[in-house]
C-alpha cells in the first residue's frame, strides 16, 4: 500500500517535470519565433547598419588622402610665394618619402623660407608696384584678415560691443606678434644653419639645393655656386642645380661660362626651363 | 462491481502453460514450421530467439499437441548433470526407473538406441540448451546420429554472444527456427486474446491502440516484458479500485496507471 502511495507521488513528480519541460519547449519555440520575426522585420535596419559600417570603413581608408592634401595645398601656396622649381621639389620629395615627418617638417618651414623668385618679382614690379617682395608676410596678413572677418561674423550674433573691442585688441596684438615672428625668422641665418645641419646629417641633394637657393637669395653667389655643385654631384639630373649654378655664375660676372654650361646641359635634357634661362641670360633679364 | 483486477493480473503471470498459449499468426506459422521439421529426417532442430519471444511456450504447445500421437518427451528445465541427463533419457526410452545407486552407461545407451533404429522414433524437447556443457552436447549429437532419437532444442540469443555461432552448435544443427518479438498489432491481439480467453471482454475493449503503442514503446513486443507490464498495471488497478475507487474508470483505460507502471518498472525516470 505504501509502495503504491509512493509510486503515485513519483508519478505526480514525473508529471510536474514533464509539464516544465513542455513549458520550456513552448517557451523556446515562442522565443525563436519572435526572434525570427524581429530579425525579419529589422532586416532593413541591419542592412543600413551594415552600409554605415562600410561607409565608416571607407572614410577610414580615405584618411591617408586627407593627409596628403596639406602637401598639395602647400604646393599651391608655395607656387604663389616661391618659384615653381621649389614647389615641384617639395612634391617630388613627398612622393618619394610618402607622408614622412621630414616632409611635414619641410612644409612647415615653407612660410619662413626667405627665398624669392627674383625673376617673377621683377616682372611683377613692372606690372604692379603694389606687389610685395615678401609674399610670406602677405600670406600671414591675408590669414589675419580672414580671422578678423570671422570675429566680425561672430560679433554680429554672439558678442557684445565691449567683448568685441577687447577681442579686436587681442587680435591686433596677435597680428603684431606674428609679424615680428616672421621678421625674426625671416633672417636666412637660421634657415641656412638648419639646412646645413640637416645636410650634414642626410647628405641629400635636396638640402644642398635648398642651401644653394638660400645663398643665391642672400646674394652670396660663391656659396650658392658651391652648394649648386654639391647638389649636382649628388644628383646631376635635377635642372635646378644647373640653373642655380649658372645664375650664380652670371651674378659673379661669368656669363659666358654660365651659358656654356647651360647649353651643354640643354643639349642633353632639352628642358624648356633651361632654354628659357639661357634666353634670359642672353637678353640680360636675369 | 467486484474487484476482478486481481484475477486479471494473474492472467499475465509468466508461465509456460498450455492454456496460456495465445494463437498469434506468427506463432501459428512457427508451430507449423516446427511440426513439419519433425517429419523430416533431421537429427537436431533449433528454436532460437531472445528471452521472452515464446520459445518455451512453443515447445510446450508442441509437446502437449503431439504427446498423444508420437513418442515425445519434454525436458522443460535444463539438466546440467550428465549422469542425470542420461538417466532421464534412458527412463524415457525404456519406461523403466533406474535405481538411484546405478548410473546409465553412455555406450550402452548408444547401442540400445542403434538397436531401435527403424522401429521407433523418439523426440526429445530440450529447453535452455545454452546451459548444457559442451561434453553433454556432444553426447546429445551422438545419440541423434543413431536416427532413433531426435532433439528439438531451444537457445537464448543474447546481445553479447551469438551462441549459434559456437562450433558444436554450428555443425550439428540441421534446422533453425528463429523467433522474434511481436509486432504492435500482434501485441494488441495477444493482450486481447489473453483477456478474452479468461472472459474479461470489457477490459479487453478498454484497451485502445494508443495504450498498446505506449506499452509497445517500452516492451518492444517482448511477451515476457509485456506480461510483466500488464501484471503490474492491473496490480495498480487493483489497489486503486480498492482504496480510491473514484479514481478508477471502468470505461476508459487510465493513462496515469500506464505511466505509473512504466515508472515502477523503471522504464521512465520519475
Amino acid at each position: 500500500m505504501d509502495n503504491m502511495k509512493e509510486l503515485e507521488k513519483r508519478w505526480y513528480f514525473y508529471k510536474a517535470k514533464q509539464s516544465l519541460l513542455s513549458l520550456n519547449a513552448v517557451g523556446l519555440v515562442v522565443m525563436f519565433s519572435l526572434g525570427g520575426y524581429y530579425t525579419y522585420t529589422k532586416v532593413d535596419v541591419i542592412k543600413s547598419l551594415f552600409n554605415e559600417k562600410t561607409l565608416i570603413a571607407k572614410a577610414k581608408i580615405d584618411v591617408p588622402e586627407v593627409m596628403v592634401e596639406p602637401v598639395v595645398l602647400a604646393k599651391v601656396a608655395e607656387e604663389r610665394v616661391v618659384n615653381s622649381v621649389k614647389a615641384s621639389k617639395v612634391v617630388i620629395a613627398s612622393k618619394n618619402e610618402g607622408l614622412s615627418s621630414a616632409v611635414l617638417h619641410e612644409v612647415s618651414l615653407e612660410p619662413i623660407i626667405p627665398i624669392v623668385n627674383m625673376e617673377k618679382e621683377s616682372r611683377k614690379r613692372t606690372s604692379t608696384k603694389k606687389a610685395s617682395s615678401h609674399r610670406v608676410y602677405k600670406h600671414t596678413n591675408r590669414t589675419n584678415n580672414s580671422n578678423r572677418k570671422m570675429v566680425k561674423a561672430k560679433a554680429s550674433t554672439y558678442l557684445t560691443a565691449s567683448e568685441l573691442s577687447s577681442i579686436r585688441k587681442e587680435v591686433t596684438v596677435l597680428d603684431s606678434e606674428r609679424t615680428k615672428k616672421i621678421n625674426l625668422n625671416g633672417t636666412s641665418l637660421n634657415y641656412i644653419g638648419t639646412i646645413e645641419k640637416k645636410f650634414s646629417r642626410t647628405k641629400k641633394p635636396r638640402e644642398a639645393l635648398l642651401l644653394a637657393k638660400a645663398f643665391y637669395a642672400k646674394k652670396d653667389y660663391n656659396n650658392s655656386v658651391k652648394w649648386a655643385l654639391t647638389a649636382n654631384k649628388l644628383d646631376s639630373s635635377k635642372d635646378e642645380s644647373w640653373h642655380i649654378f649658372a645664375m650664380s655664375k652670371v651674378k659673379l660676372g661669368q656669363k659666358s661660362e654660365a651659358l656654356k654650361i647651360l647649353s651643354s646641359y640643354y643639349k642633353r635634357n632639352h628642358s624648356p626651363k633651361t632654354k628659357a634661362l639661357i634666353v634670359k641670360i642672353k637678353t640680360e633679364r636675369l | 462491481m467486484n474487484n476482478h483486477f486481481e484475477n486479471v493480473k494473474n492472467i499475465f503471470i509468466d508461465s509456460v502453460e498450455k492454456n496460456n498459449y495465445v494463437e498469434l499468426k506468427i506463432a501459428v506459422y512457427n508451430y507449423q514450421l516446427l511440426k513439419k521439421s519433425l517429419d523430416k529426417p533431421l537429427k537436431m532442430i533449433l528454436l532460437f530467439g531472445k528471452p521472452g519471444t515464446g520459445k518455451s511456450m512453443l515447445l510446450n504447445k508442441l509437446y502437449h499437441n503431439l504427446k498423444e500421437s508420437r513418442e515425445i518427451f519434454y525436458f522443460d528445465a535444463p539438466i546440467l548433470s550428465e549422469k542425470e541427463f542420461l538417466r532421464r533419457v534412458y527412463e524415457s526410452l525404456t519406461g523403466k526407473e533406474v535405481p538411484r545407486e546405478l548410473r546409465v552407461n553412455f555406450d550402452g545407451l548408444l547401442r540400445y538406441c542403434q538397436k531401435l533404429k527403424g522401429e521407433r522414433e523418439i523426440v526429445f524437447l530440450l529447453d535452455e540448451c545454452q546451459l548444457y556443457s559442451e561434453a553433454l552436447m556432444e553426447k546429445i549429437r551422438l545419440l541423434s546420429d543413431t536416427r532413433t532419437v531426435k532433439f528439438i532444442i531451444t537457445l537464448h540469443k543474447t546481445d553479447n554472444e551469438d551462441i549459434i555461432a559456437k562450433q558444436h552448435f554450428k555443425t550439428r544443427i540441421w534446422e533453425v527456427i528463429e523467433l522474434s518479438n511481436a509486432s504492435e498489432d500482434d501485441l494488441h491481439l495477444y493482450i486481447q486474446k489473453k483477456l478474452i480467453q479468461k472472459g474479461f471482454v470489457e477490459i479487453s475493449n478498454m484497451i485502445k491502440k494508443k495504450h498498446i503503442k505506449f506499452i509497445y514503446e517500452y516492451t518492444h513486443g517482448n511477451f515476457r516484458e509485456t506480461n510483466k507490464f500488464l501484471y503490474t498495471l492491473f496490480d495498480i488497478y487493483e489497489y486503486f479500485y480498492e482504496s480510491k475507487p473514484h479514481k478508477v474508470s471502468i470505461d476508459k483505460f487510465s493513462k496515469k496507471f500506464l505511466e505509473m507502471t512504466a515508472l515502477k518498472l523503471g522504464y521512465i525516470d520519475g
